[in-house]
């Protein structure tokens, strides 16, 4: 991309009178993930404006399907969950979810990814994933993946955009957002509604369904060293199989189930003495409610007061308050940052009926106080070579009876860079704390997990030529206490380490003005915590971005084999953009139009023991949809 | 800062470009008002990209003596600046009647816009390339 610009840089240069070009030079130079992005950060993967744009990204999940090592996932209730692990109903507690400066999050699962992971993508200019364990200064807690979600702005999108879809099953989405600049303020809103329909399935018990529908409300108001964010998000609709996972042979079907969500946050950034000092505060406020229903067949649940279970309901309440302040020094060759941050979470679960009879559920503790403090010094050997130590420090201060932690995480980069080559090494050390769900869950919650711990080792070489770039990342992992579920259904710290290695090859081609080809081979092994035989997995993506006259055409095919315990899969999403005129756009886009991408299994009753033979319910996590899209610019 | 140390290689190159690409807009436009080469110009208050990189712009500090005005307000205007060619960087510039166009983002890409009353008030006209943006108030 660079070389591309560079050369049109030129082209315009020699033909400086060509004011159109020169504007759409500029244009393509202004890209905002230029100035966000942190190549000493992690493993870096960009979607820009334009990638998101002409690949017609609709939601977070269409760019997470085709990740490198991981492929999107979603739990037993139809959230987000990269890493699910069935039965468990959240795992990724460690992919870490940021809008603009400040993390989406949920206190109970200790990230926002379940609520966030699949949400609209609209109003977000540009996104960047850091893989790798990345640099700590991106937050309070420590994390494996950290997705940074920048929204447009002001200062590029002064005007509004409407936008309506259809798409299968009747799903339709609407939305709109208008911004502007005064000269000592901008500020930007953003309002959409969400109908997301899915395929009904059918199974002894009941039908299970993943019909969603959502409204969202984004503002923002800046200033030159502030800004203040309000966004809030309500959901209502199917949970799928529900959170419930049912004992005995009559398993946990459930005849419906319904869930609603609401999150509100408030957050704020502000940046101090000529940019190096930063301070975020924010403060979000959470609710969900989740409804099965069994009848005629009622189940029976580890830690219900009966044992034949008609109906479960359960609210979820949960406050956060984080602040963060970061100040960074220039000393000769280093340069230091430094970082102290703290966050509240409260968190209720206690609301829970088992046919409709009050069944709290006592938790050992519901708040949490988490004091971090970081250190970064980058050190700059030469014009070519860089050095990246960091160190993190969390302590948890729990209330009641629930045991404090504390937690360290060491990390080592070096990075060189020449006009060609770029290599990365990461190698770093980091213990999770266990989150609140993982530990007082009344159905598979044990107070006495140990923080789990990662061994990793990290090595990125990238060679850029002829506008052609070729990418090998190469990792390995040592996992100490890795959470599990056990056969009583209680998760247990694993009692064995587990190692696991991935490869990921990535080849992108810039051709012709505007075109892209981009493809990526990925493999993943890990070993099995209970000694089975290790779980291996590939992945490959190609992806074609093309431009002709007003059409913008965009193919990808990603396909995934390996053991997963179900069929392979590979999912063919295509689709054009007609741009009519400047301000008016037609599209039109197909996923998974072949109804072949990778399907998922579902515990349909508790396992006994992990055996592949336990029966599951098989579904598709990225179902065949296509949709038609009018935009209009004003 | 170091930090930004692959950035400095890789990125704040670009950042640089897109800073000196939005000066040699500017150069281009007001070349096109004046036809001079060397045009003197005012910052009121401040433009970083031709503050940074002027280019073939001379950059005054007296208004009378400018041959374009570029706006970054239009908020208590000096008075012996609102005589001169104003030209500003936002649309909503152009709600000043003296402003004779501006180069502005909007709608997620760069525009200019002159209005052509404005620019024959002034006895201004463009080079032929710039006839796609000038449109009737």
């Amino acid at each position: 991309m660079k070389r591309l610009l560079l050369f049109l840089i030129c082209v315009n240069i020699i033909n400086a009178s060509e004011i159109d070009s020169l504007l759409q030079t500029y244009e393509q130079a202004s890209e905002l993930s230029e100035k966000t992005k942190d190549e000493s950060a992690g493993n870096l993967i960009v979607y820009t404006r334009e990638d998101l744009e002409r690949m017609q990204v609709e939601t977070l999940k269409d760019i997470l399907k085709s990740l490198r090592s991981f492929d999107y996932e979603e739990n037993r209730i139809g959230q987000p969950d990269l890493l699910n692990q069935d039965p468990i109903a959240y795992y990724s507690k460690s992919v870490r979810v940021y809008l603009n400066e400040n993390e989406l999050l949920t206190p109970l699962t200790g990230s926002g990814f379940l609520l966030f992971g699949d949400m609209e993508m609209d109003f977000i200019d540009h996104v960047e994933i850091y893989e790798g364990f990345p640099s700590f200064d991106f937050g309070v807690e420590p994390a494996t993946i950290v997705i940074r979600l920048y929204t447009k702005t002001a200062q590029h999108d002064a005007g509004g955009r409407i936008k309506l879809s259809v798409a299968s099953h009747g799903s339709s989405k609407t939305n709109a957002y208008y911004s502007g600049q005064e000269d000592d303020f901008s500020y930007f809103v953003y309002a959409n509604h969400l109908d997301n329909n899915k395929d009904v399935y059918q199974e002894v018990g009941g039908d299970l369904k993943r019909d969603q529908e959502s409204s969202r409300f984004y503002g923002s108001i800046s200033t030159k060293n502030h800004s203040l964010e309000l966004h809030v998000m309500q959901a209502e609709g199917d949970a799928f199989l529900g959170p419930l996972v049912g004992l005995g042979p009559s398993g946990n079907i459930p005849s419906s189930t319904s869930e609603k969500g609401q999150y509100i946050s408030l957050s704020t950034h502000s940046e101090f003495l000529n940019k190096s000092m930063s301070l975020n505060i924010s403060y979000s406020h959470d609710k969900s409610t989740f409804t099965s229903l069994y009848s005629p067949i009622p189940i029976t649940i580890k830690g219900a007061p009966t044992l034949n279970v008609n109906s479960y309901y359960q609210t979820i309440y949960g406050d956060t308050f984080t602040a963060s302040l970061k100040k960074e020094f220039e000393l000769d060759k280093h340069s230091i940052t430094v970082g102290g941050q703290y966050r509240y979470k409260y968190f209720d679960l206690d609301n829970i009926s088992f046919n409709t009879v009050p069944s709290p559920a006592n938790p050992v503790y519901n708040k949490e106080n988490i004091y971090s403090l970081f250190l970064q010094d980058l050190i700059q050997l030469s014009q070519n070579h860089l050095i990246a130590l960091s160190v993190m420090n969390q302590t948890y201060d729990r209330n009641a009876n629930m045991k404090s932690e504390n937690t360290t995480q060491l990390r080592f980069g070096y990075i060189y860079s020449s006009k060609e080559w770029i290599a990365k090494t990461f190698i770093a050390k980091q213990e999770f704390s266990p989150e609140p769900y993982m530990t007082i869950s009344p159905y598979y919650g044990n107070i006495n997990l140990k923080a789990d711990s990662y061994k990793s080792v990290f090595q990125e070489v990238s060679y850029e030529k002829n506008r052609a770039t070729t990418k090998l990342i190469l990792g390995y992992g040592l996992n100490e206490n890795t959470p599990l579920i056990d056969n009583t259904f209680t998760i247990q710290n694993a009692s064995k380490e587990i190692s696991g290695y991935s490869a990921a090859l990535e080849f992108t081609l810039l051709f012709r003005q505007r075109d892209k080809l981009e493809f990526q081979a990925n493999y993943t092994r890990l070993e099995s915590p209970y000694g089975n035989k290790d779980s291996k997995y590939h992945n490959f993506v190609l992806r074609m971005q093309n431009s002709i006259s007003q059409f913008d055409i965009f193919n990808e095919l990603v396909i995934n084999t390996g053991d997963k315990d179900v069929n392979n899969g590979y999912d063919y999403s295509a689709g054009v953009k007609y741009n009519l005129t400047r301000d008016f756009h037609l599209s039109l886009k197909g996923e998974n139009i072949f109804n072949s991408a990778l399907k998922k299994a579902y515990f349909t009753k508790l396992p006994t023991t992990l055996s592949p033979t336990t029966e599951k319910v098989i579904v598709p996590i990225i179902e065949q949809k296509f949709m038609f899209s009018m935009e209009y610019l004003f | 800062m170091i930090k930004l140390f692959l950035i400095s290689l890789l990125i704040t190159t670009m950042y640089a470009d897109d800073v000196k690409l939005a000066s040699s807009i500017f150069n281009t436009i007001v070349s096109s008002i004046t036809h001079k080469k060397n045009a003197a110009v005012y910052l009121y208050y401040d433009i970083e990209s031709v503050s940074r990189y002027p280019d073939k712009l001379q950059v005054v500090k007296d208004c009378s003596i400018a041959d374009v005005v570029l706006l970054s307000s239009i908020k208590d205007i000096p008075k012996e600046c609102e005589s001169e060619i104003l030209f500003g960087t936002r649309y909503s510039h152009l709600k000043n009647k003296n402003v004779i166009g501006a180069f502005f983002w909007q709608k997620g890409r760069p525009n200019i816009l002159f209005y052509r009353d404005r620019l024959a008030k002034h006895h201004i006209k463009l080079d032929k390339s710039f006839d796609k943006y000038i449109e009737n108030e």
